[in-house]
């Protein structure tokens, strides 16, 4: 009886441990097999590099640097105090920093924590050498995204980031994952589809310590497309420089074809600031910051144009024929509208003027005259076809339209009346007119290339293949016209009398406009509009000053010193 | 004189072959859990278990010729050197894996807690024969309990929890089948698991974790947990055919800790398969049924009570090891008899096989 209840319970265990065994191996078979999978087999992706940025003469304005990171792998860390101890000496730094880092990231111990990022070559060098010393503290190598020119070409070339949720979303079809950094302005973001790499990774074997044992799978990573700008970075460089300290935007355009040579804005920010893991606090406060230095002036700062509006006013009066160039009008100092009173920035005024001198004296009163012989609507129409009141174009993300007004766009939208007072303001570039820096160069453009607005562009290759240039939009003025225009702009630069003389470089004939926008935040803006040489024009270029008084002062002056750099150190005016 | 009756087949054959193939069966999975790919071959533990397999079958081969009733006769002696040995071990022993359990001799290392087992085993067998009729008294069983408490106190404090707590359903499978009282044992049980939660307090803190780690793994899946989650991965992993010998992807590439020693099971489960398992259970299951029958079939009380002794060792043994390697039971540490790698404990076991052939060769039948 008593031996019977033994050999029961014993029968009963075994059963129940078979039942155990079954269950594992049988029943649950599925998931542990799973589990076991995971366990020793690992993913590790590679980075594809992206695509490096040439300017047009094949200088890299954008490349891939390496970075060192200094990462602990716990276990493999054999005594913690001595080596937390010589670590700190190293890297400059204290051992209860280091600890609290390892206890802050610690997730596994075969899991590496990165205990300083970025650091220099010296540092890596002397721990690669002392890593028998030091066992458990690696190095690792990383590709960091470098901005050659730093802030110089902030705008133009954008930064990159980490991916948020909802482009997650919206590119996860296209390859995109989690932890990657995606352009999130400038070129950096409207090429990101070429210039970002393809991950790779390879599949591997690990033991339980996360070694590896044996190699799986590998898929190599896939360089981004290299893309070529049509930005000179030398040219680039200097202008970004004569901004330095101001606000404002500078343009400088091939006026046959539309490459963009330089483009620049200020304040800056630079690019590198971004991708680099010891700086996310000035990332972060150049977003918030009062100057809106990642605001690019040239493409989305909304200006009114001032005087050197005159030039398309002057265009429309000559081509509806409301003047001819010999139409004289005489400027007293005040032009009066009923009992309103418009006056030139000449006290006393400039006496008789015909249109040349109007336009090289900038003239207020000749074109509140013309202005108002022309009327709103036909000069709306020809500040259109110049290009103004829509994007350019450009390939850069949400560039503004500026604002072309019209006595029709005042009644729908303002549901308001349009008075001829404001004609005459419309007629000297200011009222509710507003431009981008980049469409004053599209304007600039139509008289320099001879009746031509090109399209302007940042893209010259992508790869090897040359992106072709899109067709310039032909603007209809005579040719006759367009002569009249621009030999007042050349006086405005050579005439003892012209308002943009600063302007005058040796060796370089210079044709321009200035312009003063009087604007309600305080000092007008400065503007210079221009191209050069004037009788064969290889550049034009816009400078706006926000703030900086009288166009033919800073903005000239800038002007001035650009056309000079581009005179002695690029071969732009070389070219046939 | 007693009669000279024998029964036909004075050896246990069947026994035996158990014991060597399981052996066999052990020294194969030996060689994969320290097999390390380009590394290290698993020769080396395979054949120092090999080595202790002989000496087991020397021991096994004196103890059948000294026969169990001089072994019962000396059993209090054998007993008390081991109760020295086992206080000796907690002032001189070695520690090794933050217990101390071992006494070396030169180059020789043994566990007092492991022979504890088989010589608390003689001399209750001897003191229940000597007392056989007056073992329905309650006061009979005094001297029992004493027996178990103390080696099981002086193991408890290495710290070695299983291996103390074997000596409870070895006490109560001899006394149940010595003919105490059903009510007296029930009693000592009552009392002893009244008793049990006071034994948390003076557990180890590892010891702690365990238990409660087996009551949820996922607790500590990278410290007190890692060992029972990787063990179940490796055996659930195993599926039905397993992943063959040597392929084990827990076992060779280090997931699983102690896998040679108490968690060798798991190997089995992941490199043979429910098969594997299940075979190795069905012989375990027959070796310990033809111990039963040995000592069902034994009239002396001292060789019946023995063999019950032996035969529960091994039994708590097979059930625990197995059941804490599956997650059915928490960690207490206990080996798989002739599986599991190490000397003492297997020279143990075989010693135990020696006495239950003798007993089953010494059988008398009226």
């Amino acid at each position: 009886m008593r031996a019977r209840i033994y050999s029961t319970i014993i029968s009963v265990l075994f059963l129940l441990i078979l039942g155990g065994i079954f269950y594992l191996q049988i029943l649950r078979w599925p998931l542990y097999h799973g589990l076991s999978e995971r366990n020793h087999i690992r993913l590790i992706p590679f980075e594809g590099l992206r695509g490096t940025i040439y300017d047009r003469n094949g200088l890299p304005i954008v490349d891939n640097r390496l970075s060192f990171d200094v990462v602990i792998i716990p276990q493999e860390v054999e005594n913690t105090d001595r080596t937390y101890g010589r670590l700190a000496n190293i890297l400059g730094t204290s051992q209860g920093r280091i600890e609290s880092i390892v206890k802050k990231n610690y997730y596994a111990p075969f899991a590496p924590i990165v205990i300083a990022s970025d650091v220099n070559k010296d540092t890596a060098f002397t721990l690669e050498e002392m890593k028998q010393e030091l066992p458990g503290v690696l190095v690792q190598s990383q590709a960091l995204r470098w901005y050659v020119y730093g802030e110089r070409t902030s705008h133009v070339i954008g930064y990159l980031s980490l991916i948020n949720r909802e482009e997650l979303e919206r590119l996860r079809d296209y390859g995109y994952s989690m932890s990657d950094l995606v352009g999130r302005s400038g070129v950096e973001r409207i090429y990101d589809g070429y210039l970002r790499g393809k991950a790779g990774g390879m599949q591997v074997e690990v033991d339980a310590t996360g070694r590896l044992v044996k190699v799986l799978g590998n898929k190599n990573p896939t360089k981004g497309r290299d893309i070529t700008l049509t930005l000179d970075a030398k040219l680039q460089a200097y202008v970004a420089d004569c901004l330095t300290g101001l606000k404002g935007a500078a343009v400088v355009m091939d006026p046959d074809n539309g490459d963009i040579l330089a483009l620049a804005s200020s304040p800056m920010f630079d690019s590198n600031i971004f991708t680099d893991p010891n700086n996310n606090d000035i990332a972060a406060d150049l977003v918030r910051a009062g100057s809106r230095p990642l605001l690019n002036r040239a493409i989305n700062g909304q200006y009114p144009p001032g005087s050197t509006f005159k030039l398309v006013v002057a265009t429309a009066a000559l081509e509806t024929k409301k003047i001819t160039p010999h139409t004289t009008f005489v400027c007293d100092g005040v032009f009066e509208l009923g009992n309103a009173e418009f006056n030139c920035w000449k006290e006393g005024g400039h006496g008789p003027q015909d249109l040349e001198q109007g336009i090289v004296h900038s003239c207020n009163v000749y074109f509140y005259n013309t202005g108002r012989k022309a009327g709103p609507d036909i000069i709306a129409d020809y500040a259109q076809r110049f290009g103004l009141g829509k994007p350019t174009g450009i390939d850069l993300i949400g560039e503004s339209s500026g604002l072309v007004p019209s006595p029709a766009w005042k009644r729908s939208r303002r549901n308001e009346k349009w008075y001829e007072g404001e004609t005459i303001n419309y007629a000297i570039g200011q009222g509710y007119l507003l431009v981008t820096p980049l469409q004053m160069a599209e304007v600039v453009s139509v008289f320099a290339s001879g009746g031509s607005a090109p399209k302007p562009h940042l893209i010259k290759k992508i790869g090897s293949s040359e992106v072709s240039v899109p067709k310039p939009r032909q603007v209809n003025v005579s040719k006759k016209t367009l002569d009249m225009i621009r030999s007042a702009m050349r006086q405005v630069v050579d005439s003892a009398e012209g308002t943009g003389q600063r302007a005058r470089v040796e060796g370089v004939s210079v044709a321009a406009k200035t312009g003063t926008a009087q604007n309600p935040q305080g000092e007008p803006h400065a503007w210079f509009v221009g191209y050069a040489p004037a009788d064969k024009p290889k550049v034009v270029m816009v400078v706006l000053i926000e703030h900086g008084g009288h166009g033919g002062y800073i903005a000239a002056d800038i002007s001035k010193k650009v056309i000079e750099f581009i005179r002695d150190n690029t071969e732009i005016l070389k070219a046939k | 004189m007693r009669p000279n009756l024998r029964l036909k087949g004075e050896y246990d054959y069947g026994l035996m072959l158990i014991a060597a193939a399981i052996i066999t069966m052990g020294l194969f999975v030996i060689y994969s859990a320290a097999y390390q790919k380009y590394i290290l071959s698993g020769a080396n533990l395979s054949l120092r278990q090999l080595n202790s397999a002989m000496i087991g079958i020397a021991v096994a081969v004196i103890l059948f010729r000294i026969g169990y009733q001089r072994m019962i006769d000396f059993g209090y002696h054998l007993f008390a050197i081991n109760i020295v040995l086992l206080v000796l071990v907690l002032v001189i022993g070695d520690v090794r894996y933050g217990a101390r359990r071992w006494i070396e001799i030169g180059s020789f290392a043994f566990q007092p807690s492991e022979f504890a087992k088989i010589t608390f085993v003689f001399a209750l067998a001897k003191y229940l024969g000597d007392n056989r009729d007056e073992i329905q008294n309650p006061r009979a069983l005094i001297i029992p309990l004493a027996m178990a408490v103390v080696p099981m106190l002086l193991i408890f404090k290495e710290p070695d929890l299983g291996t103390a707590l074997i000596f409870v359903p070895i006490l109560f499978t001899m006394l149940l089948i010595a003919g105490a009282r059903l009510k007296h044992i029930l009693i000592i049980l009552g009392a002893g698991l009244v008793m049990a939660p006071f034994v948390w307090l003076f557990l180890k803190d590892y010891q702690r974790a365990r238990l409660l780690v087996f009551l949820n793994p996922n607790a500590d899946p990278l410290g007190a947990g890692y060992t029972i989650i990787q063990s179940k991965i490796a055996i659930g992993s195993g599926g039905l055919f397993g992943k063959g010998w040597l392929a084990g992807t827990q076992n060779q590439l280090n997931f699983l800790p102690e896998r040679h020693t108490d968690f060798i099971f798991s190997v089995v489960g992941e490199e043979w398969g429910f098969i594997g398992g299940a075979i190795l259970l069905w012989l375990y299951y027959r070796f310990i049924e033809k111990g039963t029958i040995i000592a069902q079939t034994t009239s002396d009380i001292y060789g019946k009570t023995l063999a019950y002794g032996i035969v529960t060792i091994f039994a708590v043994h097979i059930i625990v090891n197995i059941g804490m390697v599956c997650g059915l039971m928490p960690v207490v540490g206990l080996p798989l008899p002739f599986m599991s790698y190490g000397g003492s404990f297997l020279i143990m076991s075989l010693a135990c096989v020696g006495l239950l052939e003798n007993i089953k060769h010494k059988r008398t039948v009226f």
